[in-house]
């Protein structure tokens, strides 16, 4: 036998039946746990959170706001969905060293067209430069 | 109790919203009823039109706000080459110019998607049988559309000759169809079966010469049977 980790997952919707669908599609990954929660229920809303869950999928809408999530759970992957079309975003906090050099590595980074990666994270986007001024 | 009850025949749903995300959760939770099958996922309403030529499904659930073809155009061009398929709109828009569209363009019901997915499977069946499914919300501007419109096409008018006469029972549950409830919530309200519900719906609606429960809903308001909204 050896240790199973299981991966804890809240997804928080005012459309329940977006919220519950994409529950129950996450539930059927192995080595998952899946609740869903609705903003009609604030107080399980706290309770999931302050479970500290890994990933947060979370509605846009009045009720929730994804950066404050992230925020408050700075460990966990934070995934931004909407009802409507448009864009799905994914948000984590990569921690680096707190010196000059480190913001200036990045920066030289980025400037060199390469994309910063976040170990088995998502890609920050690569930049398009700005042209200098003449 | 009495006995295990035949298995009900599987509704083929087919869903057409430009969304895949909302459209994938939908299709999991239409999926998880024994009773209910997704057959297949257009993203616009010309896909749609078309992929319901080649499916010939028994309800397509529709949004409304789509790329290529929007879901109103998309219900007319359904209704009118495939009129056994039933639509249903599923939107977030609650703007009357899209609700009264719809209808007007053939689609059977007219749902919003706050609704719980207990309720959505419910409305999907109540369409099946060949009700109206409306979120409530949408239930009350229909009604005061009607009521605003004055009276009702085939209905009877004032003046033409006595009402026909309506029995309490059939009175009650046409207040309730005003409310916006389907026959499966009349029946839990009244403890009578939903079959029975239907019944006396049916009657009222011979009674009355009208067609339908919007025009039902309709006929209650004008005549003030209606029961008082509350408060809030």
């Amino acid at each position: 036998m050896h240790n199973v980790l299981c991966l804890t997952i809240a997804v928080l919707s005012c459309h329940a039946i977006l919220g519950e669908g994409i529950a129950r599609l996450l539930a059927a990954e192995p080595g998952v746990d899946v609740e869903s929660i609705t903003c009609a229920d604030p107080e399980r809303v706290e309770a999931a959170l302050a479970g500290r869950p890994d990933v947060v999928v979370v509605e846009r809408c009045a009720a929730f706001d994804a950066l404050a999530i992230l925020a408050r759970l700075p460990d966990a992957l934070v995934v931004d969905i909407g009802i409507g079309p448009g864009p799905t975003w994914a948000y984590r906090r990569q921690e680096i060293p707190g010196d000059p050099e480190a913001i200036l590595r990045l920066v030289r980074r980025l400037r060199g067209g390469h994309p910063v990666v976040i170990p088995d994270g998502p890609a920050v986007p690569e930049v398009e430069l700005v042209p200098p001024r003449a | 109790m009495s006995g295990a009850q035949p298995p009900r025949p599987t509704l083929r749903v087919m869903l057409v919203d430009d969304q895949p995300l909302f459209r994938t959760a939908l299709a999991t939770l239409i999926d998880s009823q024994p009773d209910l099958s997704v057959v297949g996922q257009a993203e616009n309403g010309l896909q749609a039109v078309e992929l319901a030529r080649e499916l010939v499904p028994d309800i397509v659930v529709m949004d409304v706000e789509m790329p290529v073809m929007d879901g109103v155009e998309a219900a007319r061009l359904i209704g009118e080459q495939l009129p056994a398929v039933k639509v249903v709109m599923l939107t977030v828009s609650e703007s009357e110019a899209h609700l009264f569209e719809a209808i007007h363009h053939g689609a059977r019901g007219y749902l919003l998607k706050d609704l719980r997915p207990e309720h959505l499977y419910d409305m999907l069946r109540a369409a099946g049988r060949g009700e109206t499914p409306l979120s409530p919300a949408v239930a009350g501007r229909l009604v005061s559309e009607f009521r605003d419109r004055g009276p009702v096409r085939s209905a009877p008018v004032s003046g033409e000759g006595p009402e026909p006469p309506l029995t309490r029972r059939e009175i009650e549950i046409l207040q309730l169809v005003a409310d916006g409830l389907s026959n499966k919530e009349i029946g839990g309200r009244l403890s009578i079966t939903e079959g029975t519900v239907k019944n006396h719906v049916h009657n009222a609606l011979e009674k009355l010469h009208l067609e339908n429960r919007i025009q039902a809903a309709a006929y209650v308001v004008r005549q003030g049977m209606g029961h008082r909204p509350s408060p809030d």
